[in-house]
């Protein structure tokens, strides 16, 4: 649903290289193969899950002997993961937060998801999620507890399509960053990068 | 961390890519002060699908690393190498592989490693009474005639 088309480079949004990635959602494999030009090919262990079978299979089948043995592919439900506590360093979600916020149950299905993506990453681990959902609706999910403590540290970056004098999206053309901000669980946000 | 101005970011939505101008890119990060148990109750305190989100309720943490395939293995090649004889327990018994659960897996690699020794320190006690047997018959005749 939505991809990154060319060059994804998280090179400044992830704090420290990771040594185990997860990949959410590989349908095709592309973000993967970009991750492996970009960066994150030091990575000792790249996972990447999708729910579809047929998906996995075929993907697998494509990258196999194109990329290194430590990129391996899992059909998985990323709702209900196999993976044990803590146990990787960067999750990589391109579109499934969008996918459970449009599904019928989306207010379960968006804390099943980010409750699974909490419980398998280890601590200060981080979570990329690329997604259309404004700060608002994505803090309604944050929880906090009454003494401040916080799942989470979520940092958001604004990114803007470019759009013709009419207003309309050009497509294939490359987002720039409009704004950016912290987001302490609560519903507190600010944009401290405007246009 | 801070987040830098220029991720080169690119994005497009599959059907309607006019519909759709704002993206934004989160980066969470799991806080050292909470513990997952504490993000299940948090996280699923609302909503009809309340207890979805699959925290096992106990964790091990050697047992969320133990490579039972493995483990299996290298137990298997070492009681292959002390046992030299016999068919009976050859092959683990099936039923205990026919069970899902690892825990059970790996008891079974522990019962077929002890009966295997037992196979071992059996044939030995057999043939060492069958060797005293022989021995006393031996010396029998030689006393007796």
């Amino acid at each position: 649903m939505i991809r990154p088309t060319e060059e994804p480079s998280f090179e400044g949004a992830v704090a420290k290289p990771p040594a185990r990635t997860l990949v959410m959602g590989c349908d095709g494999g592309d973000f993967v193969f970009n991750l492996y030009k970009h960066g994150v090919a030091s990575a000792t262990q790249i996972v990447s899950i999708d729910i579809s079978e047929t998906s996995v299979a075929t993907t697998e089948q494509y990258y196999e002997g194109r990329l290194p043995e430590h990129f391996t592919w899992n059909c998985m439900d990323a709702l209900c993961m196999d993976y044990a506590h803590g146990q990787f360093d960067l999750v990589c979600d391109l579109s499934l937060l969008d996918y459970c916020y449009l599904s019928e149950d989306a207010d379960s299905k968006v804390r099943q998801l980010l409750g699974e993506v909490h419980r398998v990453l280890a601590i200060d681990g981080q979570a990329l999620f690329l997604t259309i959902r404004a700060p608002e609706e994505v803090c309604e999910f944050l929880g906090q507890e009454d003494n401040g403590d916080d799942p989470w540290k979520v940092d958001f970056m604004h990114l803007q399509a470019k759009c013709n004098d009419e207003g309309v999206v050009e497509p294939g053309e490359r987002f720039h960053t409009v704004g950016s901000g912290v987001l302490e669980g609560s519903l507190e946000v600010e944009l401290s990068m405007p246009v | 961390m801070r987040l830098t101005p220029s991720v080169p970011v690119t994005a497009h939505v599959g059907h309607d890519p006019n519909l759709v101008k704002d993206f934004y890119l989160y980066v969470f990060t799991k806080l050292e002060n909470w513990s997952d148990e504490q993000a299940g109750e948090i996280l699923c305190i609302s909503g009809p699908n309340d207890g979805l989100l699959t925290l096992p309720e106990e964790v091990d943490e050697e047992e969320d690393s133990y490579d039972s395939e493995s483990a299996f293995e290298s137990e298997s090649s070492e009681f292959d190498s002390d046992y030299s004889g016999g068919e009976v327990y050859d092959e683990p018994d099936q039923e205990f592989y026919d069970a899902e659960d690892e825990l059970v897996h790996d008891s079974a690699v522990f019962v077929v490693g002890l009966n295997r020794q037992t196979a071992v320190v059996g044939t030995a006690a057999a043939v060492g009474v069958a060797l005293l047997w022989v021995s006393l018959q031996y010396v029998r005749s030689i006393l007796f005639g």
